[in-house]
């Protein structure tokens, strides 16, 4: 069998689900940062998904590219702060203080 | 890769979380390539997964921290479960049950080489806006670092 388009975006639905939950219901900052990663997969497979399903497709990859730039900054500045955070309350948990 | 994100939403410890994670930036990159864009897989390969692996040597005490007890479940966890699989599978079932079309586009010149020829500023303005944001931070943290006065 080979694989649809639907199965793509089924996969996408899935990871936007568990990442959803992951930043939602946790307080760990790694566990957070994971999630994040974990939602802009699911956005960048999706993306990758419908343009580069049957061709190649110059616009869908450079949305792509500029999806993993972001995604990419997001978890430097999250790990930057997540080790600042960590250095002060030798901890990686939030607290709702 | 559905199985190792539910390892990471559901793990015991941070250190299997980091692994599954590594399995899922692994096997996206895989389907990446499936969709018709390698360099994007590699730079998947390469960057994701070394910020993985960096997250796991430079936390110093990680194993501490994951010795711990840091996932207490209470019930209100298994509701907020119960609403985001209904409406994922809302949403799955939805965009299952369309027929997307899928559109042969002919350009001139289909390459990959496109990519750095028309859409070369585009590159430019993100990496400019990345290096803005990444001085722009390190500046402040610099700042509110007392051991550097």
């Amino acid at each position: 069998m080979q694989a649809g388009i639907n199965h793509y975006i089924f996969l996408s639905a899935i990871l936007l689900g568990f990442g959803i939950y992951t930043v939602i219901a946790f307080k760990n900052i790694i566990r957070i940062l994971f999630g994040i990663t974990m939602i802009f997969t699911a956005s960048i497979i999706n993306i990758a998904a419908f343009s580069g399903f049957k061709n190649f497709n110059p616009e869908g990859q450079i949305f792509i590219y500029t999806l993993g730039g972001m995604c990419l900054l997001i978890l430097f500045i999250g790990i930057i702060l997540a080790y600042n955070y960590y250095k002060e309350t030798n901890s990686t948990e939030l607290n709702n203080d | 890769m559905v199985i190792s994100a539910f390892y990471i939403s559901f793990g015991k410890n941070i250190i299997s979380s980091t692994l599954n994670m590594l399995i899922l930036l692994l096997s996206a990159s895989g389907i990446y390539v499936m969709l018709n864009s390698e360099l994007f897989a590699l730079i998947n390969i390469l960057l994701f997964s070394g910020i993985i692996v960096v997250l796991l040597i430079f936390f110093p005490n990680i194993g501490d921290i994951s010795s711990g007890d840091e996932m207490p479940m209470p019930k209100s966890h298994y509701l907020s479960i119960l609403v985001i699989g209904i409406l994922s599978s809302l949403l799955t079932s939805l965009v299952s049950s369309t027929r997307w079309p899928v559109i042969d586009i002919n350009y001139e010149f289909n390459t990959f080489m496109l990519i750095f020829i028309k859409y070369l500023p585009v590159i430019i303005l993100m990496a400019v806006l990345g290096s803005v944001m990444i001085s722009s931070l390190s500046v402040l943290l610099n700042r509110n670092n007392p051991t550097n006065k």
